[in-house]
């Protein structure tokens, strides 16, 4: 079966697996950093590079300017969906009822404590209804549309537990840890990827391996730790908490070929 | 002769004359607004483009409740936020305001206001802020008080309260008095004709329920000016028996003889004459999309640009994106939320005669 990869920097880990064990997979890789809705175009199931940074990616990959996504059995989109950090952005100044952190808010709205001492809160109706909003928007929402084939997503990966021994950074993720708030975090994001993509015709949202994650909304150090460039392959910065790596990108890889439940073949590969 | 000396503008033909009827001078403001003056709002559906419209203006719209980071505007407006100066919904009487100020002193909570809808808990007094309901009585309550605080914090940092006055009909608990925003029984509750009564308000009632408002709102902020509009929107529905054209014009003209009374009579609360503009003979259907009840963008606009208009200082009409989409390519344009445009579903079919 021909797969047609598309995404961000989170392609790079599905790339380093596919390497591993190609299979009988064919794997035309339509990725670059950071990639957004100004790099590329749709017309119906043709995706064009628009953007002269996604010209030189495609062009380092040997992939064409543009693809019929027509010619493929199935498209793969790694990213390009709201992330566990956006998740947390969503969530920041607000106290979401339902989470460990809101049921205390709850109890302290029902007491005389003065509303400028707490957040105000937010239902998880409305949490998720944003999440979901956020996921049927979202580029991959937009390209799993054009796509006349089945199509999977896999998001980005929940940051490292890693960030954890890191002082300092990513205080509001570190404050909803702190609070219980991950596995709540987690589900809802989830929840919403599923309602957003899971809508659309032929596509199937795939979800982080459950086994895989740490804290509720981390993944485990062992499945991000030297993580794989999309640039050139070689490792991430020994501090980066983001991409997973190529044992994580295994089990995605994996379980994508359960739900497509057919081997396939490389027509280009970085 | 009184007359000889009067300008254009007191004139129906000479106005007749003007290709806009000079509307330009149709709103003198006695209050002056200047930028970054902290202006709230609340009110009925057709206040919510006052709030779009101070947003992108160079006046700062008071936000108590402002909607979370990364919401889109869409699911923020669904869920009550950004809608007006907090999530309130819609203020349609008089009463619903006096009674807000009044719940939100203490954080006052009612039972009558506590419906259930099927599994799940409505908050009575904005029955549509969370479409989905609450997931317990504990859950409403706490979201409600937690609301009530920030309305009561609100005044204290606004200069400039916007206030449009919708309707003088609605339903009320009989034993408390309690108004709603909505029918019982419309968004949740149930009708029972032994404990809600109608209520179509007077000029004595609207009168009194305004002037408590104010004095209650200047207690908390002496300095405070009010800006008073009374919506264009026709009724939706009308339980008085009449007819709905008799009963909006009735309605209307309490509101607006209310409004007009109230300001007349106070140096720091003005009237804003968006219903006249919208409604007003001169220019016939023009501002009301086909349904003749929603106001098009064109007729915000106008209000828009006779009320920016008259305060120069403010720096021109703000362009805020709701009005400057493009039909063209957004098919579904951004509908006021409005609980009361509700009450369409209850008319009955029509039947061939």
């Amino acid at each position: 079966m021909k797969l047609c990869l598309i995404g961000d920097s989170h392609a790079a880990m599905l790339i380093a697996a596919h390497r591993q064990n190609p299979a009988d997979d064919a794997l035309t890789v339509f990725a670059k950093p950071g990639l957004v809705a100004e790099d590329i175009a749709l017309t119906g199931p043709l995706l064009h590079a628009v953007s002269a940074d996604m010209h030189a990616r495609l062009a380092a990959m040997g992939t064409p300017d543009t693809l019929d996504l027509a010619d493929f059995d199935a498209v793969v989109i790694a990213g390009l969906v709201p992330s566990a950090f956006a998740a947390v952005r969503l969530q920041q100044a607000h106290s979401v009822s339902g989470w460990p952190s809101g049921e205390i808010s709850v109890a302290k709205a029902l007491t005389d404590m003065p509303a400028a001492k707490t957040l105000p809160l937010m239902s998880r109706a409305a949490y998720v209804a944003a999440l979901t909003a956020l996921s049927q928007t979202s580029l991959a929402a937009r390209i799993a549309s054009a796509a006349p084939c089945p199509v999977i997503v896999v998001a980005q990966p929940f940051p490292s537990d890693a960030l954890l021994d890191k002082d300092g950074t990513y205080p509001i993720m570190r404050r909803l840890l702190r609070q219980g708030d991950g596995t709540a975090l987690a589900a809802d994001l989830i929840t919403a990827h599923r309602a957003g993509l899971g809508a659309l015709a032929g596509t199937t949202y795939l979800p982080q391996p459950a086994d895989t994650l740490s804290h509720g909304c981390l993944t485990q150090a062992v499945f991000m730790r030297g993580g794989p460039r999309l640039s050139d392959g070689s490792r991430q910065d020994s501090d980066d908490v983001l991409h997973g790596n190529a044992a994580l990108g295994a089990r995605l890889l994996s379980d994508l070929r359960t739900r497509l439940a057919r081997p396939v073949q490389t027509t280009s590969n970085p | 002769m009184p007359y000889s000396a009067l300008p254009p503008p007191a004139f129906w033909k000479r106005c007749r004359e003007s290709a806009d009827f000079r509307l330009d001078a149709i709103y003198d403001p006695k209050v002056t607004l200047r930028p970054g003056l902290r202006v709230a709002t609340a009110g009925s559906c057709f206040a919510q483009n006052i709030a779009t419209y101070v947003r992108a203006s160079s006046l700062s719209l008071v936000e108590a409740e402002p909607a979370p980071a990364l919401m889109r505007a869409d699911v923020a407006r669904r869920y009550g936020y950004g809608l007006f100066s907090a999530r309130y919904g819609n203020v349609y009487t008089a009463r619903q305001l006096r009674q807000l100020l009044e719940d939100a002193e203490n954080a006052t909570l009612h039972d009558a206001a506590i419906w259930r809808r099927g599994d799940v808990w409505i908050d009575a007094l904005r029955p549509n802020v969370e479409p989905e309901g609450f997931r317990t009585e504990a859950e409403l309550c706490a979201f409600r008080r937690d609301h009530l605080r920030r309305v009561r914090a609100m005044f204290d940092e606004t200069d400039v309260f916007v206030f449009t006055l919708g309707l003088t009909e609605c339903w009320a608990d009989r034993t408390s008095g309690l108004v709603f925003p909505t029918a019982p029984g419309v968004l949740g509750g149930h009708f029972d004709p032994d404990r809600h009564i109608f209520v179509n308000q007077g000029f004595a009632d609207v009168h009194e329920d305004l002037t408590e408002a104010i004095t209650r709102m200047r207690r908390w902020n002496p300095d405070l000016k009010v800006l008073l509009t009374v919506s264009p929107v026709p009724l939706t529905a009308t339980a008085s028996g009449a007819h709905i054209l008799y009963a909006t014009t009735y309605s209307k003209s309490v509101l607006r003889a209310v409004a007009g009374e109230v300001a007349a009579l106070d140096p720091d609360i003005d009237y804003v004459p968006s219903y006249e503009i919208i409604t007003g003979p001169p220019f016939g259907a023009r501002f009301y999309n086909d349904n003749l009840r929603t106001v098009t963008a064109e007729g915000v606009a106008t209000v828009m640009s006779v009320f920016f208009g008259a305060h120069p200082d403010l720096g021109g009409v703000p362009r805020p994106d709701k009005v400057i989409l493009d039909p063209e390519t957004d098919p579904a344009p951004q509908e006021d939320i409005c609980e009361e445009a509700l009450l369409e579903a209850f008319a009955p079919q029509e039947t061939t005669r």
